[in-house]
């Protein structure tokens, strides 16, 4: 018998083997439920009548009565806004990814193309794509207080930004970061009477 | 009162994406889990990996962060909202989970005639008098939505969904709901089908509006239906057995369903002879609905007399008939007549 013959009944043996376990699996399989009562199907009727006793009682609403804004939906009215809406995307080269708005703080104008959606492109993480545009991006890593404007960046990092032939993304812990514009000092103020204001009392 | 602290976030997209609209049916979806700082809106894009769990480096102090995780379908680019939650530091702790007598875990699901279980755990209210009302409860949301005629979830928009009806709870512990059959709008009620949802949303207060806390949902499928044709109820087989169709609808999820004859009148629970090319497995996360051609079945009704056929699913549920007739078989031939002789 030839090597051929041999392949050809080893094919053959595994086809039959799994064609066997298949049909065990099949026959196997209506015995398998923990729960083996026929019954027939049930009937429109019977489901009507199962939904006009269950809306009689909603467990949920007995859990307390509703509160808050009842006439609102807030999974509707309060729903995050839309993720590509709210980021800004980098593209090049069939590839691109999304930073949060305010998260650019330089953009060359040779590089504002950059900023369009290239249709088809495959997304990737920012990570990821910074891997592969690290001659075009850099990275500043940014404090929480200057990512919320409320601490300027030193004069000598601000010239660096104004003067690099790169985009620059604020960044925090790696991740992209919107930084917020500088606070005025009155805003800064009212926002220091709105924390003594609405500080949250002590919770026992 | 110091609420500078840092909230441990589980991040598990894969986890997560099995509760997406869309189909994660290649890589062509990539996450992005985003911290949004309440009231600025400071957004922060967390650096995390396809799976694990960190502890969030940016503190949530003092307004509170709501947290997103996003999957984002590079062809057509759409972006979908798997996940949220909003975390402050006197805001309590929500989790709601969905179960049903089908153990499938990737969504939990169930049919338009079972049972299901609504669990939420609430921690970390205050039962101080002074609290803020966002620290003494949180309100209960029920949102049904029905996915259409033949839908299956992709792509709905969930803003959509009916507010059902809405609660509240003003303590901490786990409380069990039970719900003896879905409430999703449908005439034919063994037809509908859509999702269940239970959300947990904290009260405005000055820091942020109503937020959801935690939110899950279950799908509810159809039953199946089945029609037979080749052979009506009442006929009689004489010769070989017809060629036989079998329409199956709605195929629940996991699924075997098969054709069984045995002699006699139909009978529930009766064991048969399982009609040859009559049984199909389903293991998929949508029904289904198939067409079955079955011939030579002769083999199995080899006596004559009445015999029943029958179609039956068996489900995580137990075994439901969908459909079955009667046939007489009579195939012995008799011959009335007279043998003489000439003597």
């Amino acid at each position: 018998m030839n090597p051929k013959s041999h392949s050809t009944i080893r094919l053959a043996t595994a086809l039959l083997l799994a064609a066997a376990s298949f049909e065990a699996a099949l026959e196997a399989a209506p015995g398998d439920r923990k729960n083996s009562t026929v019954r027939d199907v049930a009937r429109h009727d019977d489901l009507s009548n199962k939904l006009r006793m269950a809306q009689q009682k909603d467990p949920l609403v007995e859990l307390g009565p509703a509160a808050g804004k009842v006439e609102e939906d807030p999974s509707v009215k309060n729903a995050p806004s839309d993720f590509i809406e709210n980021s800004t995307v980098i593209s090049y080269r069939g590839f691109l990814t999304f930073v949060p708005k305010q998260a650019l703080l330089h953009v060359p104008e040779k590089h504002e193309p950059r900023l369009e959606i290239e249709k088809g492109a495959k997304v990737q993480t920012f990570q990821q794509f910074l891997a592969r545009n690290r001659g075009w991006i850099r990275t500043i890593e940014v404090s929480r207080e200057q990512a919320l404007g409320h601490k300027p960046f030193p004069e000598a990092t601000v010239e660096a930004i104004k003067n690099s032939s790169s985009i620059v993304v604020a960044t925090y812990q790696k991740g992209p970061i919107s930084v917020l514009p500088p606070k005025e000092p009155e805003e800064e103020e009212n926002d220091a009477l709105l924390g003594e204001s609405t500080s949250t009392p002590e919770i026992r | 009162m110091n609420h500078s602290f840092l909230r441990s976030l589980l991040f598990s997209p894969l986890a997560f994406l099995a509760l997406a609209t869309p189909a994660p049916a290649d890589d062509d979806y990539t996450f992005f889990i985003r911290q949004v700082q309440m009231p600025d809106e400071l957004i922060w894009d967390v650096a995390v990996d396809q799976e694990g769990s960190q502890l969030s480096p940016l503190a949530i102090n003092p307004n509170g962060a709501r947290f997103e995780l996003w999957t984002v379908k590079s062809s057509p680019l759409t972006s979908y909202l798997l996940d949220t939650t909003y975390v402050n530091s006197y805001v309590p702790v929500a989790d709601v989970t969905i179960t049903s007598e089908d153990p499938y875990e990737v969504i939990p699901r169930t049919r338009a005639d079972q049972p299901f279980t609504v669990t939420i755990d609430v921690q970390g209210l205050s039962a101080d008098p002074d609290a803020p009302d966002a620290a003494k409860g949180v309100k209960l949301l029920r949102h049904v939505q029905s996915y259409g005629a033949d839908g299956n979830g992709i792509n709905i928009n969930r803003n959509l969904a009916t507010l059902l009806s809405q609660g509240s709870l003003e303590s901490n512990g786990t409380f069990t709901l039970q719900y003896p059959v879905t409430s999703i709008p449908g005439a034919d009620r063994t037809k509908v089908r859509g999702e269940e949802r239970i959300s947990v949303f904290s009260y405005e207060d000055y820091q942020a509006p109503e937020s959801q806390l935690a939110s899950r949902f279950i799908q509810i499928w159809p039953l199946a239906e089945s029609t037979v044709t080749g052979i009506e109820d009442g006929d009689t087989i004489k010769g070989n057995a017809p060629r036989l169709t079998i329409d199956l609808n709605d195929l629940y999820p996991d699924s075997y369903t098969y054709a069984q004859v045995y002699k006699g009148s139909p009978q529930l629970g009766s064991d048969g002879a399982l009609v040859p090319g009559s049984a199909l497995l389903v293991d998929s996360s949508v029904p289904r609905d198939e067409q079955l051609v079955v011939e030579n079945w002769d083999s199995i009704i080899e006596d004559d007399g009445e015999w029943t056929l029958e179609v039956l699913t068996d489900t995580p549920f137990g075994t439901d008939r969908l459909e079955y007739l009667t046939f007489t078989v009579k195939r012995t031939i008799r011959l009335n007549g007279s043998v003489t002789s000439i003597d």
